[in-house]
């Protein structure tokens, strides 16, 4: 046997009794989306979500002109579609997404705000992967412009006001419970008598 | 391997499935009573119950009708609605009314 041979085995046996550790680790301790991704995980998990997108895609510009119109259409539209989990300033502090594994991301960062509009548009239509994050998109042009208008609003998240936030908690996804919640406090804040219970538990959107 | 992958995607979905109901976002209702020093403002909730109330430098301030309001528009008297953070520890939002006068 030569001396090559006996390295390239013995780096073999090496990965063998590590992948057997971290093996035995993983089941012995098992999962928690409380975690945060190691770094090898992220650096995979981007690379994959990079290849993903289509080579034809990946240099788009949004084919959408920006408009205050179509800013409040898709102000309207992440509130209803995306805020539960990125929350309406897109932050990822306020929406389930705290709670997945990964947690979904700050878009106001630039990790986010220097992918390309294609780039943006492939995820928001065809998702990502192992993440929380859905394709939304169903292959037609009504899916692709609704795709393209969030993608104007992604760029604005930065600059996002807080009336434009509290005009979207009233667009956001609500139980009959949350309804009647957001009737008594505008009623409250009138100056009408404040409900039984000043107090609420108000779970997270569903 | 493929059983494997199957065992990781599923544990990774039905931890991502149970904790998404967990957490609750408390909202409180009361009238303003005491502001102290800039971060904290006293209020007594309409059932009668007194609570410090900490705010943060990334807490929304609104009027009732949604639009922009200044932390200094808030003054003993108010009627406020506050929306804690879900670490339940500051504010996420104070929504105003004007006080009585």
């Amino acid at each position: 046997m030569t001396r090559r041979s006996k390295v390239v085995i013995a780096v073999v046996v090496a990965l063998v009794v590590v992948s057997v550790i971290a093996l035995a680790a993983t089941l012995r301790y098992g999962f928690s989306a409380h975690d945060e991704p190691t770094a090898m995980e992220r650096t995979i998990a981007r690379s994959m979500r990079h290849w993903a997108v289509p080579s034809d895609l990946r240099d788009r510009t949004n084919p959408v002109p920006l408009t205050p119109e179509v800013l409040t259409e898709a102000r309207a539209h992440f509130a209803d579609h995306c805020a539960a989990c990125h929350g309406n300033d897109g932050k990822g502090t306020s929406g389930m997404g705290t709670k997945m594994y990964p947690k979904t991301p700050d878009m106001t960062l630039a990790a986010t705000q220097q992918l390309s509009d294609g780039e943006l548009f492939a995820i928001i239509e065809n998702g990502v992967r192992l993440t929380g994050m859905p394709g939304f998109g169903n292959g037609t042009a009504e899916s692709a412009a609704g795709s393209w208008t969030i993608v104007h609003f992604i760029r604005h998240l930065p600059q996002v006001t807080p009336e434009e936030i509290a005009e979207m908690e009233n667009l956001n996804p609500k139980s009959p419970e949350e309804w009647q919640q957001m009737q008594q406090e505008a009623a409250f804040l009138a100056g009408g008598d404040a409900p039984a219970e000043s107090t609420h538990a108000q779970p997270h959107h569903h | 391997m493929k059983r494997l992958f199957a065992m990781s995607l599923f544990v990774v979905l039905a931890a991502t499935s149970a904790f998404a109901h967990a957490g609750h976002i408390h909202t409180y209702m009361g009238t303003v009573t005491m502001l102290h020093n800039g971060t904290q403002f006293m209020m007594k909730t309409s059932d009668g119950k007194d609570l410090t109330i900490e705010t943060a430098p990334k807490t929304s301030w609104l009027h009732a009708d949604g639009h922009a309001a200044k932390k200094s528009e808030l003054v003993v008297g108010s009627r406020v609605v506050v929306k804690m953070n879900t670490d339940g520890k500051t504010a996420a939002s104070v929504k105003m009314s004007a006080p009585k006068k």
